[in-house]
């Protein structure tokens, strides 16, 4: 969106019009130019006509130069100017099967969605000047009109709604409206679209199919998707393991599920399963005992048909390299060191901006400090962790920041610590921030920030302390909801409580994907901010940190108090990659049925030998599996079983380093699509993804206004011209040399 | 009065025309750079010249601001000895001497501080009405510290230090001291700056020199509180950038 310039006058001229503005300017510099003429008409001594000329050449330039500070012109930035004919609209129709099937009355979905759609038709065409029409099922076809867009297909056998949704963003459309009946089989992530459509400032509108279908049977559909632990752990610290259960549900419900280390249960939890589609996290935050081998086991439904497990290698020693940049003094480094210093497993190294002009040495092994950031991921490889505390955009270099982003993206991590906005706002739509799992606002105008010119006003006398007014402690808070996660494995939340912060800055959004650790808690009933929040991002991870380092905080606690040496120590070991990959196996299959094959994927044993996978039916006989190595995949492996029989299945993978890992899933005797289960319609589910774009769930009432009633309303930045230190010296340079001159000609 | 010729003087001005938007713009870039907001505190004491020199506390503020990124709040506060909270508002506390302080509860408010990671910087009055013997002086701040950190110790930093050089460079790394009425005390030159120091840590500082009275613009050479100045942010910034 491309911003349009305008001018504006400003003190008395403001309130006229341009021309008149100009007019008045132009009547002002004709008086002041012919004042100049007749002013050099005679002077003390007499001039020749050049000498002449060139003095009033120099007063008539600085008149100009005056009369245009006086005028205060100012340049306007509009975000989103009016421009009528300009607004699209794309109609996306879903042709999935589901959309098809008729219930007792003979009536689909589709039919439904389309006679409210009617509705809205003409009240559409005049709020928008193009009408595009799409149709979808696994993919997306643009149709010439809505006709076409429902009759010309068959329907799918899938409903990819939000890649379909996805691809309709891609065109550019102003607004989209989708008739669907809500239920995405592919098991995408909601959020990527919700976050794609707000990047976009595109809203979507849902039309909702919905008739009588009755579900075919009762039951779920369920497998666990994913699973996520890291393959070596640390001895006595906290890590997350975390799953993705897939569950697609016919009604209302809750899911039970368990975490198992051998004999051992962790944790259990009931997740509730909306109609439909659904994918459910679900993370637990585990202490590695001794060194050794750990067994985790994930396990799901009633009576736990399903299972999924490896195991985490238990390390007895670590040692984390730390990088620490700083972009402004401040009181945290000391602290931060401090909190370090006392475990021989953490290695500092620091490198302050050159900008700060200090020299001191630093690092736990005294190496003396590096010049700047490098500008290499290389060179940055052999630190487990960089830290980068307050640190403005520009000081690093669109190379160094490069180079943090393919650092993280290849395993490092990175945490991000900005208290303020001034140096938060510099990286809003920086390639840092790309990574970062906040969205910055941007930063503030000098006039708006509470330390400019703050010099000029507090001079004090001998009898001026001041009462303690330096602001309070505040403390963290863990975000609503919240009772277990990574959040637990980074803060101590038994005696000395969560950390404390002084300063902190509110971010414009989080990232979808991001995981929020830690949030304000107002007193006044206002939204919490967050202060804590990581995300992966490629092999990596990028926390950022919207606070001070804490220092205040550990200055308040008592001497004998280790809390902000946790924190930092906890933070850091969490972020800190490990090497190698845990063996994993994975079910390609979605949902198996006897006589159709079941494919499977193993990975990431350890040496990079083969596991031996072994198959256990139903009636526990055992045999083993041939592996085949997956195309493109060092240490990945493939293989396929065809069950005979309906009954829980089980693969166990054992592979090098006493690794393992283990499956148990259900087989069905009939096929079990969740596009032909008959789900209810998820009208919640698009009235809340409508929503979080800005848009709603289309029924009766009017949505649209007419294109020439809508007011497009935009952010207007008003830039004033007039107030630039070059306009001010050009003035006094031109002063100057007038005087000069005048001196010369022996005026003065 | 020093006179310049008509030539150099036009070369000045032009001069300031052609790079005073420059100067404004690195001026600017340096404000941008500022960290969070810290206060300066003196502490209180039962001393009746605790708070001496403390009138020109803002123009040292002001000398930090101008010379460094240091966010550092213009005016000063007072931190109490007998209170605890109040003393941990700040990382760096600048006092007149500890040697008076009696209590049991200021004894150990001063040494919770400086366990909890707190900097103490005590700087000698150039009166020897109130600092009398320098070496005397000297000796009351170290039983002091020793009584109320006795894990601590009172080195000599030698002219070698990185104090010194850390951000200005100190001359021949001594500490300018301020001379009572301007006049040489040989015994005082003597002294450079003792770190406290808790193990690897530096905790505090004491300086002999007279620092508070250098930038009070007490009788001295020419330059001598800008020298004075200097020495104290190099003191402040080593103390917050360097742990152990």
């Amino acid at each position: 969106m491309n911003p349009q310039f305008d001018w504006q006058f400003g003190g008395c001229l403001r309130g006229f019009p341009p021309h008149q503005a100009w007019a008045i300017v132009a009547v002002c510099a004709v008086v002041g130019l012919a004042a100049v003429v007749w002013l050099y008409r005679r002077t003390l001594r007499p001039l020749s006509p050049g000498a002449r000329i060139t003095l009033v050449g120099f007063r008539a330039a600085i008149v100009l130069l005056l009369l245009l500070c006086l005028a205060n012109p100012a340049r306007l930035e509009n975000d989103r100017p009016p421009v009528p004919g300009r607004k699209t609209l794309a109609v996306i129709v879903d042709r999935s099967a589901s959309m098809s099937l008729p219930d007792a009355r003979r009536s689909t979905r589709l039919a439904a969605a389309l006679r409210v759609w009617n509705q809205h038709e003409s009240e559409a065409a005049k709020a928008f000047s193009q009408i595009k029409f799409y149709r979808f099922a696994t993919g997306l076809i643009t149709a010439g009109n809505l006709n076409e867009a429902v009759d010309a297909a068959e329907p799918g056998p899938e409903t990819r709604l939000y890649s379909a949704l996805r691809q309709a963003l891609d065109a550019n459309p102003d607004t989209i409206v989708c008739l669907t009946d809500g239920l995405d089989t592919t098991g995408n992530s909601r959020d990527e679209l919700t976050g794609e459509a707000l990047r976009r400032n595109v809203p979507l509108y849902f039309v909702a199919g919905i008739n009588q279908l009755q579900p075919a049977r009762a039951g779920e559909v369920m497998d666990i998707h994913e699973i996520k632990v890291p393959a070596k752990v640390w001895r006595q610290t906290q890590f997350a393991a975390s799953a993705l259960f897939k569950v697609t549900s016919p009604q209302n419900s809750e899911l039970p599920v368990e975490l198992w280390s051998g004999e051992t249960r962790l944790a259990s939890a009931s997740l509730s399963v909306r109609p439909g589609q659904n994918i459910l996290p679900w993370t637990v935050t585990v202490t590695a005992g001794e060194a050794g081998t750990m067994p985790l086991e994930f396990r799901a439904g009633k009576d736990f048909p399903l299972a999924a497990g490896c195991t985490v290698a238990v390390a007895d020693h670590k040692t984390v390299d730390v990088l620490y940049y700083q972009g402004a003094l401040q009181w945290g480094y000391r602290f931060l060191r401090l909190a370090l210093a006392g475990d021989a497993d953490f290695r500092l190294t620091s490198i302050l901006n050159p900008a700060l002009n200090v020299q001191v040495s630093s690092g736990t092994t005294g190496a003396p400090t590096w010049p700047d950031l490098p500008e290499t991921a290389d060179q940055l490889k052999r630190f487990q962790v960089v830290i980068l505390a307050h640190v403005f955009v520009n000081q690093l270099t669109a190379r160094q920041q490069a180079a943090l982003v393919e650092y993280v993206n290849g395993g490092g991590a990175v945490v991000f610590i900005a208290p303020d906005s001034q140096a938060a706002g510099g990286f809003a739509g920086s390639a840092l921030e790309q990574m970062l799992p906040v969205v910055f606002a941007s930063a503030p105008a000098d006039d708006q920030n509470p330390d400019a010119g703050v010099l000029s006003v507090q001079i004090a006398g001998p009898q001026a302390a001041q009462i303690q007014s330096l602001p309070d402690l505040k403390p963290f808070a863990l975000p609503a909801g919240t009772s277990h996660s990574a959040v637990s494995a980074v803060f101590d939340q038994s005696g000395d409580g969560l950390p404390q912060y002084v300063q902190n800055v509110a971010v414009r959004a989080v990232k979808p994907g991001a995981e929020i650790l830690a949030v304000s808690r107002p007193t006044d009933g206002s939204e919490p901010q967050v202060l804590l929040a990581r995300q992966q991002f490629g092999n990596g991870f990028a926390v950022a940190m919207m606070t001070d380092l804490l220092w205040r905080w550990k200055l308040s606690l008592p001497r004998d108090s280790r809390a902000l040496e946790r924190f930092w120590q906890q933070l850091l070991l969490s972020l800190a990659p490990v090497s190698g990959e845990g063996l994993r196996l994975t079910k390609l299959t979605e949902s198996p049925t006897t006589n159709a094959p079941v494919a499977l994927q193993v990975t990431g044993s350890l040496a990079g030998a083969p596991p031996k996978v072994v198959l256990v039916s139903p009636g526990k006989e055992t045999r083993p599996l041939t592996l085949q190595p997956a195309p493109g995949e060092e240490n990945g492996w493939t293989a396929s079983f065809i069950p005979t029989v309906g009954g829980t299945w089980q693969v166990a993978a054992t592979g090098t380093g006493n690794t393992s890992a283990r499956l148990v899933f259900p087989v069905a005797e009939n096929p079990a699509s969740a596009e032909m289960r008959n789900q209810p319609p998820d009208v919640d589910g698009l009235r809340q993804l409508a929503e979080a774009t800005g848009g709603e769930l289309i029924e009766a009432a009017p949505v649209f206004q007419p294109l020439d009633a809508a007011v497009v309303s935009g952010l207007v930045h008003v830039r004033p011209l007039w107030n630039s230190s070059a306009l001010l010296g050009m003035l006094l340079g031109l002063y100057g040399l007038e005087l000069i001159v005048r001196r010369r000609f022996k005026l003065l | 009065m020093k006179t310049i010729t008509r030539l150099h003087f036009l070369k000045l001005l032009l001069a300031g025309c052609a790079f005073a938007p420059g100067l404004a713009t690195l001026g600017r870039g340096l404000d941008q750079l500022r960290g969070e907001r810290v206060g300066w505190a003196r502490l209180k004491t039962p001393s009746a010249f605790w708070k001496r020199h403390s009138g020109s506390d803002p123009v040292l503020m002001q000398f930090f601001r101008r010379e460094t990124t240091l966010n550092i709040d213009p005016t000063w506060y007072v931190a109490d000895v007998e209170n605890l909270t109040e003393l941990c508002r700040f990382p760096l506390l600048f006092s007149q001497g500890v040697d008076l302080v009696q209590s049991d509860s200021g004894h150990t408010n001063v040494a919770e501080h400086i366990r909890r990671g707190g900097f103490l910087l005590i700087d000698a009055c150039c009166n020897p009405q109130i600092t009398g013997d320098y070496d005397d002086f000297l000796r009351r701040q170290i039983a002091f510290l020793r009584v109320a950190v006795p894990e601590a110790q009172v080195v000599v930093l030698s002219p070698a230090h990185e104090i010194y050089r850390c951000y200005f460079e100190i001359p021949e790394g001594r500490p300018p001291h301020t001379f009572y009425q301007n006049v040489y005390d040989p015994q005082k030159a003597a002294h450079g700056l003792y770190g406290l120091m808790v193990g690897r840590r530096l905790a505090g500082v004491i300086s002999l020199s007279g620092l508070q009275c250098g930038w009070d613009k007490m009788s001295a050479p020419p330059g001598h509180d800008v020298a004075c100045m200097r020495m104290l942010v190099n003191i402040y910034i080593y103390a917050m950038m360097q742990a152990s």
